[in-house]
């Protein structure tokens, strides 16, 4: 598929109900629309429940390269320096939850870059296992990038995150 | 004067759609333009039910249909924002976990009020149950948390058996 087209399908994901309901109840939002110039990457703020000293939203840039025959990557991201989110000010989670394995920032193969979820396509890179452990984590061209937020955002709304 | 429209969610017909609608006209115009109005037994509901979270003991919720007769103004479609056509009443609902718990739910009710209503009925303490989440039966998709019950109903049906389960932790050092 190429880019454009790729482009085109995330752009009719992104007019969807099931998109444009979480910017309705305040889930997330794009930072800006998705351009060609920025193409593979689009950037999102997705909510957070409130913590002490932590920030009311998070950015996320996705790398949905070759959208969606192939499933995307994410991670959080600090637009003042134009990379990713030093790994000190990740989302924690409780120590032993899904928030703290799918956020850590340490101890694989692409620490601070990705999320540690199969949906990620960096994560799941070299975790042959994880397809049949997890069958209803495996990305197809039925999911959209919606099913991604929806999970990161269920993760900083939930009583095991502990703030950034 | 331009009519003030609407963009509103519409539920029932497959995927959510979004629609656009002006602030005048009935419901009825709506769905018919959209070829959606309901059948004999069926009905309509506006917003989202979460009446479970509020009285979990409850047997059923007390949500009911509106009058399509009524403008988008009268019904207040910009505060609620979503329509469920082809609705049947209300949606059967069992959860299981330690043993099982039933509940007749509206079909605007959101799987995130479905899973706060079965932590309370099977009293899980919020800090110990953050990372339980329904996984519906018989193929274990866990639904997203903003889907709406009606939404999962395979046509015909009015049941829905969930099960309680631990999201899993993903493994692996690599």
């Amino acid at each position: 598929m190429s880019v454009s087209a790729a482009q085109r399908l995330l752009e009719a994901d992104l007019r969807c109900a099931e998109f444009l309901i979480g910017i309705s109840k305040g889930h997330w939002l794009l930072v800006r629309e998705v351009s060609e110039s920025e193409w593979p990457y689009v950037y999102t703020w997705i909510y957070a429940a409130p913590r002490q000293n932590s920030p009311e939203r998070l950015m996320v840039r996705w790398d949905v390269d070759e959208y969606n025959s192939q499933s995307p990557t994410g991670a959080f991201w600090d637009e003042a320096v134009n990379n990713f989110l030093a790994p000190e000010k990740w989302p924690k989670g409780r120590p032993g939850s899904v928030v703290a394995s799918v956020f850590k920032v340490a101890a694989w193969a692409a620490p601070g870059k990705g999320f540690y979820h199969p949906y990620d396509r960096l994560a799941r890179h070299g975790h042959h296992e994880w397809p049949s452990q997890n069958p209803q984590y495996v990305w197809t061209e039925k999911n959209t990038l919606t099913d991604f937020f929806s999970l990161v955002h269920r993760w900083l709304n939930c009583e095991d995150y502990l703030g950034c | 004067m331009k009519e003030a429209t609407l963009e509103l969610y519409l539920h029932g017909a497959g995927h959510p759609q979004v629609i656009s609608a002006r602030l005048n006209e009935t419901l009825r115009e709506v769905l018919e333009r959209l070829n959606a109005l309901p059948e004999e037994g069926q009905f309509v509901f506006i917003g989202e039910s979460d009446e479970a979270i509020h009285n979990p003991e409850a047997e059923s919720d007390l949500h009911e249909p509106i009058n399509i007769e009524l403008t988008l103004e009268q019904l207040e479609l910009h505060k609620h924002m979503h329509v469920h056509t082809h609705a049947i009443h209300r949606v059967e609902v069992e959860v299981y976990y330690n043993g099982h718990k039933k509940r007749r739910f509206s079909p605007a009710t959101t799987i995130e009020t479905v899973t706060a209503w079965a932590k309370k009925k099977f009293n899980i303490d919020p800090s110990a149950g953050a990372d339980l989440v329904l996984s519906l039966r018989p193929n274990n998709t866990q639904p997203r948390q903003d889907e709406h019950l009606g939404d999962l109903l395979v046509p015909g049906s009015c049941e829905l058996v969930f099960d309680l389960v631990r999201e899993i932790t993903p493994q692996g050092w690599r």
